[in-house]
């Protein structure tokens, strides 16, 4: 296992030095200098001269690509230019909203979705089939923006039950944190109810095929335990694969949904920092983002060899 | 009552769609490739929306009752009336008018991002499924980091530097999706590169390119086709969400997401049709896009088409059982 580990932490390595060529990229992929692009047009020649001190400009590429990545290494992510904090600091704030949030979401999403798969799965082709069909196509269709000011207006304007925006943790109370967390993480789960429900109803079908399946049906076990136990677990590789999926899905789902409810997060601030062109910041969250989708991947494929030995 | 329907036409016409390639005839014509698309009542239905947004989009001029960014400051936040059948906005600009001209961004932004997207995936995944090697390895170590990223995210990144605007949002989505191109092209190319008609092809002196333009490409590309009709419905979603946070279209252009946007902001006075009307319109429009692709998988991929051909017929024998017992 410990191998298993490393091997796959050393094929994370080429993944991650590219990652950094593109996030160091970023500000000199534009036309303009960037000091002038962050500064506008209108600023003095000095302040220019500042930030292209503060930002290493006056370097070549590679030196400053260098000296980047070791800073970075050792979780120095550089200053803010518009606002006079670390990014590090930044991101510490922002992190915990937006795990909580995607944790709701993906939670969700397992939640209705498995069992809606399993439900669908059951009975293709029936009137409740096609709706659960039906229902999640219209899932991976609907803008999440849009679901969440159709919502706010529902919960929050016209019945007043949750909070329109902002955002708690779990640390402030776990009642306080539920209401404000429910509807965000409802909307940032609705494509993830989708994909998981239709995964999970294609790997049944096929599972439910099976000719072991069958077998068990005619020595006489009870349904209910070819379903949970026998189909199920044949069809947990693909449930895997589709969560790994889902924190991807629903980490990018977060972005717009957090800017919605003005919460406080990882994408409420990449959008401000992209509006004002703070660099540092938008740097310092992409990276955040890749890491958090690379340390997903490995644990899924950890996942993948405890659930199914058969996978070398 | 709508299922219905769907089964008649899928008996009456299915039998035309398995004939429409005469045995001895290389290819269907131009015209029979789209005739599944008329056996497929999702499909047609999909297919008439789609229609329905583009004319739109081409003659919104025309059309609109009102110039979309026209301001009107005595007449704010009204309701539905005979003269502005959707009210007006925050600054009394005609909402229905905005809302046709809104197809045109959508519209184009999403054809553009695809485009881009198959500009780059195309040619990389060819290099890497037809060249092999160190190219491949390179090309495709590439291509996971970038689907490493969460799209947006990334698409972000890429506008903070260009410029928000909707051709560099739409350049930036395209950049995102151009790996899943790649990746599924390298496929397409390693399973096509091996038939005996490429290495006919070759020993009979035909260059690479030659090789890869008359015989490899139009062999592997109608999954692209089908993943290009798939990334249309995602690129559609994210210029809406692009445009909703600032940083695709830019005001005074009317675009869904940037009308949803300003609705947001005055979410307690604007008229509810006006929080409804944008949204509903990219629901449907990415609904219709997704079905038309699904259709289209179906028809290119014979195994899944006849699967569900099959799951219709018995749908169709259960319900005549039913409606005898």
């Amino acid at each position: 296992m410990l191998r298993l580990i490393g091997t796959r932490l050393a094929a994370v390595i080429p993944t991650l030095l590219f990652a950094t060529f593109t996030i160091f990229g970023l500000q000199h992929i534009g036309p303009a200098d960037p000091a002038t692009v962050i500064l506008g047009e209108n600023a003095t020649e000095e302040r220019i001269a500042e930030v292209r001190e503060q930002l290493g400009l006056n370097d070549p590429l590679v030196v400053q690509y260098v000296k980047w990545v070791g800073k970075v290494a050792r979780g120095d992510l550089g200053g803010s230019i518009i606002r006079t904090e670390q990014v590090s600091t930044i991101i510490g704030r922002a992190l915990p909203n937006t795990v909580q949030l995607v944790l709701a979401g993906v939670v969700i999403s397992v939640v209705i979705g498995i069992p809606l798969g399993i439900f669908a799965a059951t009975r293709p082709n029936s009137g409740a089939d096609i709706a659960v069909t039906s229902g999640s196509a219209v899932g991976v269709s609907v803008p999440n923006f849009w679901l969440a000011l159709v919502l706010v207006t529902l919960f929050a304007i016209n019945w007043r039950l949750l909070p329109a925006r902002g955002f708690e943790t779990i640390g402030s109370g776990l009642g306080t944190a539920f209401k404000h967390t429910i509807l965000p993480a409802f909307v940032v789960s609705t494509s993830g109810i989708a994909i998981v429900t239709r995964q999970v109803r294609g790997a049944m079908i096929e599972a439910l095929s099976a000719d072991s399946v069958r077998t068990h049906r005619a020595k006489g076990l009870p349904w209910r335990t070819i379903l949970w136990k026998h189909a199920l677990r044949n069809s947990a590789v693909t449930i895997i694969t589709v969560i790994g999926l889902l924190v991807n899905t629903t980490l990018g789902a977060t972005v717009v949904v957090e800017a919605v409810f003005a919460i406080p997060g990882m994408g409420f601030r990449v959008i401000n920092a992209a509006t004002a062109r703070d660099f540092p910041v938008i740097q310092g969250v992409v990276l955040t983002y890749v890491l958090i989708v690379l340390a997903v991947n490995l644990l899924i494929d950890i996942a993948y060899r405890i659930i199914d030995p058969r996978i070398s | 009552m709508a299922d219905e329907t769907v089964v008649t036409v899928d008996t009456v016409d299915t039998p035309d769609v398995a004939s429409a390639a005469p045995a001895g005839r290389p290819g269907r014509s131009r015209a029979e490739k789209f005739d599944f698309l008329w056996a497929d009542t999702r499909a047609k239905v999909a297919l008439s929306w789609i229609l329905l947004v583009v004319v739109v989009a081409i003659l919104a001029p025309l059309i609109a009752p009102h110039d979309p960014i026209e301001q009107d400051l005595t007449n704010v936040f009204q309701g539905p009336s005979g003269s502005h059948l959707l009210g007006t906005d925050d600054i009394g600009r005609d909402f229905f008018s905005r809302l046709l001209y809104g197809a045109r961004v959508s519209m184009f932004g999403s054809f553009l991002a695809v485009f881009v997207a198959m500009l780059i995936g195309i040619p990389v995944g060819l290099a890497a499924g037809y060249l092999g090697g160190i190219v491949e390895n390179v090309l495709m170590r590439i291509v996971d980091s970038v689907l490493g990223f969460p799209a947006i995210v990334l698409a972000i990144g890429i506008i903070a530097a260009l410029g928000p605007s909707l051709t560099n949002a739409m350049v930036a989505i395209g950049v995102t999706f151009s790996p899943s191109v790649a990746r599924l092209m390298r496929g397409q190319v390693l399973a096509t590169k091996n038939h005996l008609y490429v290495d006919a092809a070759e020993q009979f002196g035909s260059s690479s390119l030659r090789t890869i333009r008359r015989h490899i490409l139009p062999n592997a590309i109608q999954p692209i086709i089908v993943q290009g009709a798939l990334l249309l419905a995602v690129a559609f979603l994210a210029e809406a969400a692009l445009s909703f946070i600032g940083l695709g279209a830019q005001p005074p252009t009317a675009s869904w997401g940037g009308m949803l946007s300003r609705s947001a902001q005055y979410l307690q006075v604007s008229p509810s049709v006006q929080v409804y009307s944008p949204g509903v319109a990219i629901t449907l429009t990415v609904l219709a896009i997704n079905a038309l692709g699904d259709s289209l998988r179906d028809s290119l991929d014979p195994v899944a088409g006849t699967e569900r051909r099959v799951r219709r017929a018995i749908v169709r024998a259960e319900r005549a059982r039913r409606q005898r017992a």
